[in-house]
């Protein structure tokens, strides 16, 4: 087979795998609207998104249920996309948002903004202080895997960037004062998108749509630097251009993703290591189905965190780190097998 | 080996903390106290005569929290620690049966006297507890004035009935609720409440869902903590539009959190709080 009916190939092989992910999706996010405290059949879903029919399931399908999807299918979007992006800039397929910091500096960012009045001042200086803890995180991984290449320094460091993040976030409820200190740590380090409105969906939109056309636009950049940042200079690739793309729309991204929902794990690690068997590696084919999977997987996690039949409502990071921790259990043993 | 004794504890440290002014008339037959926690400071505050009171808990003062909070403001609130105690020469420490372990084994070894106060959700219960505390704090009548004051005002609002049956749901600003087996449950029961998150087959402390509230909206709320000056996570419940926008067209009697912020004497002003606002909305409703 030549090389251009090769790349044709993979061509539709992205388009189908795309398609579908489109169609999981929106069959996800008709079950995230079906599926609550009582089940409603999609004919009645549709009725109630449009106004019509019984107006209590209306109103709950509108109020309650679609704030709440549309907000999963962004974060998850978000985080999906973030995931891949962060594997393409630093070379490393266990680099993921949660795993390594990023989400929980972000985290930092926004419950500094949240408890010390800023949100009072301004709605969005709570995505706005998200995205300065993500970039701050973003850019040291970048700086310390230049330095000390390899899996295990990338790793080591996050766990260290995740742990300072942690205790930066204790201490800052600590000094509120906040009277539920332990339990706004919990919801902030795992994530919950219970309640939410229309607010934090239209609050964390932009700052997703720009994050998002950044990372795409890096798509091809990211390709050429699968081949190493020396090749990627030969091939015209201005790196210092390209990081900082790449690293301001992941900032972007998931701050805002976590400023609305607190630190959602894994969703970045599974999605982008689930698609690369059918799309490939490069980051050019494999972004926008992470964004897809992501939101995907985000609604599912979200309805099944709704119905399992616990006495309060499970948080849907406790259902992502549940599938994913795992998951990247069995990566780190596979890379161990694979590597030196 | 010396084992340090009830004095002993606080004189050995006295020696430890050359100049640091522990001492204590030993003539003073009415032991030196600490509370620890929220509901530890309004038995001590309601119980101890000020020059008792050695320390209080951080949170005393918060208006919003404390029912004593003026009261409060006269003494240390230090951070909760086993040495701060010792080093006050505190003789009795009130706190939570269900925190602060390892505080209160190091200060028993100390001989410091520790009342555990844990979850009570029954009057009677309560009603010993009150009389448990006043005892160790040395003013046994004190405690049975505060228990006859409780009793009194259970068996005034129970007899009255203010409630008229309303089936009413109680709510924190993160959907948390109470359900039959929880003291909020156990007075709105005495006020002549039907409680809908017992009828729904709930128990104790619990939580309600947004989706069902919009759905069987109650006739009436009976809210806590709404006040609260914290901006939190975990208040996206009370905080939802479709939450504020229905809640603003039902009748609502806000309990202030400071007399429900445990099971303790201070229920009485719990009651009165939701009696009151009963009494209000009879009127209103009896108006022709």
């Amino acid at each position: 087979m030549t090389r251009a009916a090769t790349v044709k190939g993979t061509g539709t092989v992205t388009m189908t795998v795309t398609a579908t992910l489109l169609g999981l999706m929106l069959v996800g996010a008709l079950g995230g609207l079906m599926i609550g405290y009582v089940s409603y059949g999609p004919g009645e879903v549709l009725m109630g998104l449009v106004g019509l029919g019984d107006p209590v399931v209306a109103a709950i399908v509108r109020e309650v249920r679609l704030p709440r999807t549309l907000l999963a299918l962004e974060v998850g979007a978000a985080l999906g996309l973030a995931g891949a992006a962060l594997q393409g800039l630093l070379r490393n397929p266990l680099a993921e948002p949660g795993l390594i910091g990023v989400s929980s500096s972000a985290a930092l960012g926004a419950v500094i903004a949240f408890h010390f009045g800023l949100t009072t001042w301004a709605s969005w200086a709570l995505p706005v202080t998200a995205i300065a803890g993500a970039s701050v995180t973003t850019v040291t991984l970048l700086l310390i895997g230049r330095w000390l290449p390899g899996t295990l320094p990338l790793i080591l460091t996050g766990i260290a960037l995740s742990s300072l993040a942690g205790a930066l976030i204790s201490l800052a409820l600590n000094l509120a004062p906040n009277p539920y200190a332990l339990n706004e740590m919990v919801l902030w380090l795992m994530g919950s998108l219970r309640d939410r409105s229309m607010d934090e969906v239209v609050l964390a939109l932009p700052f997703l749509v720009v994050g998002g056309v950044l990372l795409l636009s890096g798509a091809r950049g990211l390709d050429a630097l699968t081949l190493g940042e020396e090749a990627a200079r030969g091939l015209g690739v201005n790196m210092a251009r390209l990081s900082a793309t790449i690293v301001i729309g992941i900032a972007l991204v998931v701050g805002a993703a976590v400023s609305v929902s607190g630190a959602i794990g894994f969703v970045g690690l599974v999605v982008p290591h689930m698609l690369r068997p059918f799309v490939g590696h490069q980051p050019r084919r494999l972004l926008l189905p992470s964004a897809l999977g992501g939101a995907a997987l985000m609604v599912v996690a979200d309805t099944v965190a709704r119905v399992l039949p616990t006495n309060q409502e499970v948080m849907v990071g406790v259902v992502t780190a549940l599938l994913g921790a795992p998951f990247f259990l069995a990566l780190v043993l596979r890379t161990r097998r694979i590597g030196p | 080996m010396m084992v340090p004794g009830r004095r002993g504890g606080a004189i050995l440290l006295a020696i430890m903390l050359a100049g640091a002014g522990i001492s204590r008339a030993a003539a003073d037959p009415l032991p030196r106290v600490a509370s620890a926690t929220l509901c530890g400071d309004q038995y001590v505050l309601a119980l101890a005569d000020p020059d008792q009171i050695a320390a209080l808990s951080p949170q005393a003062t918060a208006p919003w929290l404390s029912l004593l909070a003026d009261k409060a403001a006269a003494y240390p609130r230090p951070r909760p620690a086993a040495e701060t105690y010792l080093h006050a020469g505190v003789d009795v420490l009130v706190t939570n049966a269900w925190t602060d372990h390892t505080t209160a084994a190091l200060l028993e070894r100390f001989s410091v006297e520790t009342v555990r106060i844990p979850l009570l959700n029954d009057i009677d219960a309560i009603a010993a507890m009150t009389r448990d505390v006043a005892r160790a704090l040395g003013h046994p009548e004190r405690g049975e004035a505060l228990v006859k004051r409780l009793l009194a005002r259970v068996a005034a609002v129970r007899a009255d009935a203010p409630g008229q049956n309303r089936v009413a749901l109680y709510l924190r600003p993160g959907g948390g609720t109470a359900a039959e087996g929880a003291f909020v449950a156990t007075l709105m029961d005495i006020a002549g409440l039907r409680n809908q998150a017992t009828e729904a087959g709930l128990s104790g402390w619990t939580s309600w869902n947004l989706e069902r509230f919009i759905a069987d909206p109650p006739a009436l709320l009976v809210t806590s903590f709404f006040e609260s000056p914290h901006a939190s996570l975990g208040r996206a419940f009370g905080n939802h539009p479709a939450f504020t926008r229905r809640a603003a067209g039902i009748d609502t009697i806000a309990v202030p959190g400071a007399t429900w912020v445990c099971g303790g004497w201070i229920l009485a002003d719990a009651l009165d709080a939701m009696a009151a606002g009963l009494a209000d909305l009879n009127a209103r409703d009896d108006r022709p």
